[in-house]
């Protein structure tokens, strides 16, 4: 069974679990208000059932009724994985729910697999030096999967059945009081050929504009790391790379004034060529990078996108 | 307020070393500290009895070796600690994790709020504070960046992937905290010598009723292999006779890795 708050997520959720299947139908749980519409649209991304959960209550994502309907929804399904879309919310969900269940969970899945029989889940541990394979005993198995893993497949006119979930929706004790959203244009860096990232080598905010310069130039997007976008809030979430934040894989990745910790690199390298600028010769970007110069990103960076206008005739 | 702060012990995963030939990493050896969130967690835990009053209980699962870790929490200003060390503890996963620490909570008594990393520094499943919700029956929190306690509810601004949400629920509460939400307090030399006159409470999973729990080896997640992550890359560094030659260079080498459109 899959689930994401996400519906692209879910889309590529789905596709994992034809994959490991074995012909056993998958089913995908739609939670919300008015979301049966898009039943149709799971169904050709490989959902053989879809359980639909929907209720004004269930219009705003809570992890309490949250938990509660995907809870009756594995009771009428009994799948034997139930695998969750490993965004923020998706990851305080999933242990939510297989305590739930009484069951493990594991977070973060990069690789799904079946060994004798066996699910095994790949993930990346110790801050990207290596890869955890790992196995459930109990059942159900929980996990999440990364998004931007999976490639969601459609096919047109698959068949599949739509059931209504019967529930009762308990009041949830937390509420949603307030929010906003950053005022940025929707960035997603996990389409992106080419990103140009910046760290803390960016002495202040305004700077950034060196970098959107420079992307500008090659048509890429901008990335960055983590203290740029949690501490400092100079970019929204969706351009931090790394552990916690995003997963890329451009075709060029050009790291700025970024010193290299293992956090970030980890979101980095499945990129196919790596260029890093920073002050420090001794960086551990470097020992990560494909290409690099030791120097002033204040320097090379506008001389960098100079030569690049000229080079690509911009 | 009674608070309940989790932490951990990690590896310092900087020093872990990678065999290139069998990919294996060796952990060996490597020096542990306490996972750098949850010095956080901790913080804001001292921080919100220093404004409220009250106590905070600090609880870990941890080797015995752990005891320098937790004399680290208690000089940051906890009360006590509860350092469960028992052998049967030990390979626990996320649940079986979970549960340890839910049955010790219980056994501590009433409390308000029980404060937890976002994740921690060297495995990062994050999993751990939302089973201790469930498995407790909280509201849970996660990711917050800020903290405030009012008539019996704390409310929260928190980050979700499209911004920054506000929320709240009524005490008892589990939250799980970032890294932005303070910075971590270094203790004085009075503190780190007062800690070692505070109590620390250890029980075994008999105490806890847990001897038939999965937990330790009885776990339901286990681990069938690690292997090292290695990119090899090729870590060449332009050159040139001035920073205009080099910069052209660095031009023209990724053109012709053909990476621009």
């Amino acid at each position: 069974m899959t689930y994401s708050e996400d519906f692209e997520t879910e889309k590529e959720i789905l596709k994992a679990a034809s994959q490991i299947s074995g012909g056993a139908p998958v089913a995908a749980a739609l939670v919300g208000q008015e979301v049966r519409p898009r039943a149709t649209e799971l169904i050709e991304h490989g959902a053989d059932q879809v359980f639909v959960a929907e209720d004004a209550s269930l219009a705003q994502f809570n992890v309490e009724t949250y938990v509660g309907t995907l809870e009756s929804a594995a009771a009428q399904f009994t799948p034997a994985v139930i695998l969750l879309g490993a965004t923020r919310r998706g990851r305080e969900l999933a242990p939510r729910l297989a305590t739930r269940l009484k069951t493990g969970c594991v977070a973060d899945c990069i690789n799904l697999r079946v060994e004798e029989d066996q699910l095994t889940m790949d993930r990346v541990v110790y801050s990207g030096k290596a890869v955890a394979s790992l196995v459930c005993t109990s059942r159900p198995v929980v996990c999440s999967v990364k998004p931007h893993v999976f490639e969601k497949e459609r096919k047109e006119g698959r068949r599949g059945e739509v059931v209504a979930l019967d529930l009762k929706v308990r009041d949830p004790r937390s509420k949603v009081t307030g929010g906003h959203e950053r005022p940025t244009a929707k960035v997603n860096l996990s389409e992106a050929k080419i990103i140009v990232s910046v760290g803390r080598g960016m002495k202040k905010k305004e700077d950034i504009a060196l970098i959107r310069d420079l992307a500008n130039v090659l048509g890429g997007e901008v990335g960055c790391t983590r203290p740029l976008s949690s501490d400092l809030g100079w970019l929204s979430e969706e351009h931090h790379v790394g552990i916690s934040g995003m997963s890329v894989k451009p075709h060029l990745y050009l790291a700025i004034g970024i010193s290299g910790q293992l956090q970030h690199v980890v979101g980095m390298r499945d990129s196919r060529v790596v260029a890093a600028i920073n002050i420090d010769k001794d960086a551990p970007i470097f020992a990560a990078s494909d290409y690099c110069v030791v120097g002033d990103l204040y320097q090379v960076v506008p001389a960098l996108t100079k030569s690049f206008k000229q080079m690509l005739n911009k | 307020m009674e608070v309940v702060v989790c932490f951990k012990q990690a590896v310092n995963e900087g020093e872990i070393k990678v065999d290139k030939g069998s990919k294996k990493i060796i952990l060996d050896g490597v020096p542990t500290k306490i996972s750098e969130f949850d010095r956080n967690a901790v913080e804001e835990a001292v921080r919100l009895k220093e404004q409220y009053g009250g106590r905070v209980t600090a609880v870990t699962v941890a080797p015995p070796e752990a005891s320098k870790v937790v004399k680290e929490v208690l000089a940051m200003g906890c009360d006590q600690a509860v350092h469960l060390s028992d052998a049967g503890y030990n390979d626990s996963d996320s649940y079986g994790t979970a549960l340890i620490i839910a049955s010790a909570i219980k056994k501590i008594g009433k409390f308000d709020l029980v404060l937890c990393a976002e994740g921690s520094s060297d495995i990062y499943s994050s999993q751990v504070g939302p089973s201790i919700a469930e498995a407790l029956d909280l509201p849970q929190i996660t990711y917050a960046r800020k903290i405030t306690v009012a008539e019996g509810r704390v409310r929260a601004e928190r980050t979700a992937e499209e911004g920054v949400e506000q929320v709240e629920a009524p005490l008892p509460c589990l939250v799980t905290v970032s890294s932005e939400i303070n910075s971590p307090r270094l203790p004085t030399l009075v503190q780190i010598m007062a800690a070692s006159r505070k109590p620390v409470l250890r029980w075994t999973p008999s105490e806890l009723g847990l001897d038939s729990a999965p937990i330790g080896a009885n776990s339901n997640v286990r681990l069938k292999k690690v292997e090292a992550l290695t990119v090899e890359r090729k870590g060449v560094f332009i050159q040139g006779d001035s920073s205009s030659e080099v910069v052209e260079n660095l031009a023209r080498t990724l053109l012709k890795e053909g990476v621009l459109k």
